[in-house]
């Protein structure tokens, strides 16, 4: 059976796992059973096998480095969707030794600088303070670093060229302008969760029904070529 | 013909490519005249067309970077010879030229990072806690991984592959360097400048005899397989 590849961050993560997200784990709790995510309806309609890689927070460094542990598995008719997540996260050391993405959680660094309250865990980290976090993602606020993606894209691209179908996309359209991936229009009017749950789950990842519309977007452009 | 493609920093760059000021003091010494170095005396032994993409200084970011760039002019039984520059540099962007430069440690004295020219003000106690939180090992792994999409290109495209590094660090036994590679090279006779100048001039970058020593040494390891 060919499989279905998905590589991204928590806008592309499964639901069926066990150690969930709050944000994510109340969703389930709020609609009583464990919600789809696009990678899951697309699967079961172009009946892919799914191997869903993504993982939430995940910076594009770690995200690369994701698909170059498996892409010498990847076979010929699969499928491979990749979704890129924001070229300002990046990623250090923590103090277990092992890499941790900085996440900035504002867009507008300019007018609300990047705080303390926004570091996924400001003490999990040595010597760094927060001055630095905020110096190097105002550094990394520049196009260069897209350009960065840019040759992941390629790279990816050329070792599966004669392989397979690869989709890029990234969820953060709007930092991402200058990445080689298909813009999907339809994102931004996606139902988030904060819009079903009518405010009761403040998070603004995509809701079941979301998540719903946007596999159909990529079913309509896996099919129609 | 087939082509012999280098990637790397000022151990693998030509003299005189970039217009580093030291190297106009170097030229000057020996009358106007760069020696010949290691890639381009390995090219005219191979019979290779030297494609030199090494710039001096560069972080190995850079390095991936450009083999990305310049992957799809490489053809079946070129050869790729990556000499890896020390793990621990990074790079940031200036935004004054809009292009990336290389933190080095040592690198950056005081009165140069408060030149905006450079870093755009960013502060020495950043590029201090990033250099220290790039010392840990881990760091290493992120270069394998590079290595093990690079070596699967290899494959597909079928060019030949090598490795070799100063940083002892990241020195690994597919490599062709020793794990005290340059230390091995100064007890075959390579000099550096400062030698080589008796003290005149003092850059610890290989000259003449040093370019010398290396040639040798990676012709004999190229032949040998």
């Amino acid at each position: 059976m060919n499989k279905l590849w998905v590589f991204g961050d928590s806008f592309s993560a499964t639901n069926k796992k066990n150690n969930l997200e709050n944000w994510r784990a109340q969703y389930k709790n709020w609609k009583g059973y464990t919600p789809l995510v696009w990678g899951d309806f697309l699967s079961l309609k172009i009946q892919h096998k799914l191997n869903n890689c993504a993982i939430g927070g995940i910076d594009n460094y770690t995200l690369f480095e994701s698909i170059i542990d498996v892409i010498d598995t990847i076979n010929e008719n699969d499928i491979v969707i990749v979704g890129w997540s924001s070229a300002l996260r990046f990623r250090l050391i923590d103090k277990n030794g092992g890499f941790t993405t900085i996440r900035p959680n504002d867009h507008n660094l300019d007018n609300k600088p990047f705080t303390r309250a926004s570091l996924t865990n400001p003490i999990q980290f040595n010597d760094i303070s927060i001055n630095t976090i905020n110096e190097l993602v105002i550094n990394r606020d520049n196009i260069l670093f897209q350009y960065e993606v840019n040759r992941f894209i390629k790279i990816i691209n050329l070792c599966l060229i004669n392989k397979c179908r690869v989709i890029h996309w990234s969820p953060f359209i709007i930092q991402n302008k200058s990445m080689d991936i298909i813009k999907i229009d339809c994102l931004e009017y996606l139902e988030k969760i904060v819009d079903e749950t009518n405010g009761y789950i403040k998070d603004n990842h995509y809701s079941e029904n979301g998540h719903r519309v946007l596999s159909e977007y990529f079913y309509d452009l896996i099919t129609k070529n | 013909m087939n082509k012999l493609w280098i990637f790397g920093d000022n151990a693998s760059a030509i003299f005189g490519k970039t217009k580093e000021r030291r190297f106009k003091y170097y030229k000057e010494y020996r009358n106007g005249i760069f020696p010949k170095t290691w890639s381009e005396l390995l090219s005219k032994e191979l019979g290779y067309d030297l494609r030199n993409m090494a710039v001096s200084g560069q972080s190995n970011y850079d390095i991936f970077d450009m083999f990305c760039k310049c992957i799809d002019q490489i053809q079946k039984d070129d050869i790729v010879i990556i000499g890896w520059g020390y793990v621990q540099r990074f790079r940031l962007v200036d935004k004054s030229t809009n292009s990336f430069v290389t933190i080095r440690q040592n690198q950056l004295k005081p009165e140069r990072i408060d030149n905006p020219s450079l870093l755009n003000g960013v502060n020495i106690d950043v590029i201090n806690s990033i250099l220290n939180n790039r010392s840990n090992s881990e760091w290493i792994n992120e270069v394998y991984n590079w290595e093990s999409v690079m070596n699967l290109l290899s494959k597909l495209i079928r060019f030949k592959v090598v490795y070799w590094t100063f940083d002892s660090t990241l020195n690994k036994p597919h490599y062709i360097s020793t794990n005290d590679f340059r230390i091995d090279l100064i007890k075959q006779g390579a000099e550096d400048i400062t030698l080589e100048t008796n003290g005149k001039l003092i850059d610890d970058n290989f000259g003449e005899r040093g370019h010398l020593i290396q040639f040798n040494y990676f012709l004999n390891h190229i032949h040998n397989g």
